[in-house]
């Protein structure tokens, strides 16, 4: 007897089955409507060139006492910060708000060809340091809170580096800081790229380059299996609308501007420049070891995107002494949307924030 | 009933009329059937469902009706035999199913190549340096030494590019060997732990898992690794070339070019900051205009309290 006994009857069984949830999964997802980026109420505090600065708004009926520090949240310049705020039951910003923290957030928006020569610079000491100044000054502080996604967190660290006396204590969520461990396929693909000869001729970089490069690092799963179960997993409207909101997010990919691409790539992935030390922005150096500022680093066990390594290698290369690691098990995405983070990761940060 | 029900109902009545047909023949004859009515009918109904939806709707259902297209074909061969057929070879079957994984890769993600191709497909790459080897040998032409220096570039950058391709293509083609063999141990890790694969969607998932494995471990070898930087590095060569022989044309026809747009994105560049250096100052010049006049209104006070001592 083979081991592969698909008997015709079962095969046939199996696509009359299949096809019928197809029909009725269509039927729920034509059914839908439309699909809101970002779920809990805000405010535009500050805009600049394609930039906004949200203030989201705390619940009126909240007796939660706010931490008194803002909390600025630096998303990564790929893909779009409404996955911190992508349904009311999984939002990090709305468990954030819950938490007891003022919370703000920076949306880059969509960088066009006029936006093709910004630098990590402007990024970093422009920006992110203008945007800091407008919470503050709203807030009437002199520091903040600072909490950096991913990408995001590798700039945050940059400019807590910098700006120190700005900063009141950092979070780190799924950042790289070594990005040249053994495990980081990202990193391994790009080291034998001429990265000036791609700027030079894309201008920016496509999202699509970007879409692209994160299906492939499990195309199998990401890009086929993932729909042969779709069917499975519509039986609501509810998670026909979760499953939309989640497909929206992955590719919905900004362009990336030519030169920061540049400098991200060649001085983070291919110099691996952060940890030695060498990164420059604008002339200045950034040196980890001037992070004198608690930190909090959190990272997921199970990141095929940043490698825990790779997050990991913070500990013990900033200046302070109150560093504290927290691991997440789950992946990339699971630790701002799974059920498991929403419990987890934001009352974490808000009682790790409140206590310091 | 609406439209769509009915499309629903005809389709999934065409489907239940195949099956029964197929399985009935598939007692009989063990031979492959040429034509596949479902499949045509998963189109046909396709076709009439898509147009209503909106775009982000017609992407990911077209993905889930391609994916199903893809697991129920493979399955197929597996179907295709009688109970009693001691001959069937599960282990060509496997071969012929999953061997070539460039073409399941390429029907997942799209395309095989990570940056969007553009006119740079291999029909348009063999035309390409055919037409210009023809246009050298036509003495006289008129092209300038400019000219002929740049479609001789143009050419070296295409075969460059056409030989960076086809060594990547053919790390799928072994990708896709090595997959098959660790999908048929994992079939026969199932067999010696006594169970059996008794369903599409159990071999589909076991070849997920298997390919994904093997092609975890391969993608991070220095060989795709290079591979991956020379398909990259060679097709931004080519639009590279390209855009250079545009714009010359372009110069000379008086039409803006690349430069020209590069050159005002620089200018808006320079001003923006140049803006922004401004303001910088302006709020510095603020902050200091209002401690001034803190101070000010401090002073007096001061100079009051004293008075009263």
């Amino acid at each position: 007897m083979a081991p592969i006994d698909i008997k015709p009857e079962q095969l046939a069984e199996e696509v009359e089955g299949y096809s019928r949830k197809l029909h009725a999964g269509v039927e729920r997802l034509l059914g839908v409507g439309e699909i809101e980026a970002g779920v809990s109420p805000r405010e535009v505090v500050y805009q600049e060139d394609k930039l906004t600065l949200y203030r989201y708004l705390p619940d009126p009926e909240s007796a939660v006492q706010n931490n008194e520090t803002p909390l600025l949240i630096v998303y990564a310049l790929v893909n779009r910060p409404y996955m911190t705020d992508i349904q009311e039951d999984r939002s990090t910003i709305k468990s954030l708000l819950a938490a007891g923290q003022e919370v703000y957030l920076i949306d880059w928006g969509y960088p066009d060809s006029v936006d093709r020569l910004l630098t990590l610079d402007d990024y970093v000491n422009g920006y992110i340091d203008r945007c800091v100044d407008q919470v503050c000054q709203r807030n009437q502080v002199d520091q903040l809170n600072l909490l950096g996604i991913c990408q995001g967190g590798a700039l945050s660290l940059c400019y807590t580096a910098l700006h120190q006396a700005k900063v009141r204590n950092l979070i780190t969520m799924v950042t790289p800081v070594d990005f040249q461990t053994q495990d980081n396929m990202l990193s391994a693909w790009v080291q034998h790229l001429d990265v000036d000869l791609l700027v030079e001729t894309q201008g920016n970089i496509p999202g699509e380059f970007l879409n692209w490069t994160f299906l492939a690092l499990k195309p199998f799963t990401l890009g086929g299996q993932k729909y042969v179960h779709l069917l499975d997993s519509l039986d609501d409207d509810e998670r026909a609308k979760n499953f939309l909101r989640m497909e929206k997010w992955i590719f919905d990919s900004p362009d990336q501007a030519g030169e920061a691409f540049r400098q991200f790539i060649k001085q983070f992935y291919q110099q691996n420049a952060l940890i030695k030390g060498k990164v420059d922005l604008g002339g200045r150096r950034v040196n980890l070891k001037k992070i004198t500022c608690p930190v909090l680093n959190i990272y997921g066990e199970q990141d095929h995107l940043v490698p825990p390594r790779a997050s990991m290698a913070l500990k013990g290369r900033i200046g302070g002494s109150d560093y504290t690691e927290v691991a997440f098990p789950g992946g990339h995405i699971g630790v701002y949307v799974s059920g498991k983070a929403q419990a987890l990761i934001p009352p974490t940060i808000g009682d790790w924030l409140n206590q310091r | 009933m609406g439209e769509q029900d009915f499309l629903g109902a005809e389709w999934l009545a065409a489907q239940r009329d195949f099956w029964e047909h197929w399985s009935a023949q598939t007692k009989a004859s063990n031979e492959r059937q040429t034509d596949n009515p479902w499949e045509a009918a998963l189109d046909q109904w396709w076709k009439s469902v898509a147009p209503a939806a909106p775009e982000l709707m017609q992407e990911l259902l077209g993905k889930t009706v391609a994916q199903a297209k893809q697991l129920f074909q493979m399955a197929e061969l597996f179907a295709r035999r009688s109970d009693d057929d001691e001959s069937f070879d599960w282990q060509t079957a496997i071969q012929q199913t999953f061997g070539d994984l460039r073409r399941i890769i390429a029907g997942i993600t799209g395309t095989m190549n990570p940056v969007p191709e553009d006119m740079l497909s291999e029909a348009s790459i063999e035309d390409s340096v055919a037409y210009l080897q023809r246009l050298f040998t036509f003495p006289g032409l008129g092209l300038g030494h400019r000219s002929q220096a740049q479609q001789r570039e143009m050419i070296a950058r295409l075969i460059d590019y056409q030989k960076a391709r086809m060594d990547y293509e053919r790390f799928f083609v072994d990708l896709g060997n090595l997959a098959v063999t660790r999908l048929q141990e994992k079939v026969a890790e199932v067999e010696s732990g006594g169970g059996r694969i008794e369903s599409a969607r159990m071999l589909y998932d076991l070849w997920v898992e298997a390919s994904e494995a093997v092609y975890a471990e391969q993608v991070m070898t220095p060989d795709y690794v290079r591979l991956y930087g020379e398909l990259i590095n060679s097709q931004m060569a080519v639009k590279l070339q390209m855009r250079t022989m545009l714009d010359d044309s372009f110069t000379a026809l008086g039409m803006p070019t690349t430069r020209d747009f590069r050159a005002l994105e620089q200018r808006a560049y320079d001003d923006r900051k140049a803006i922004k250096a401004l303001q910088k100052e302006m709020r510095r010049g603020k902050v200091s205009v209002k401690k001034k006049a803190a101070k000010k209104r401090v002073a007096p006070r001061k100079r009051a309290a004293s008075r009263d001592r």
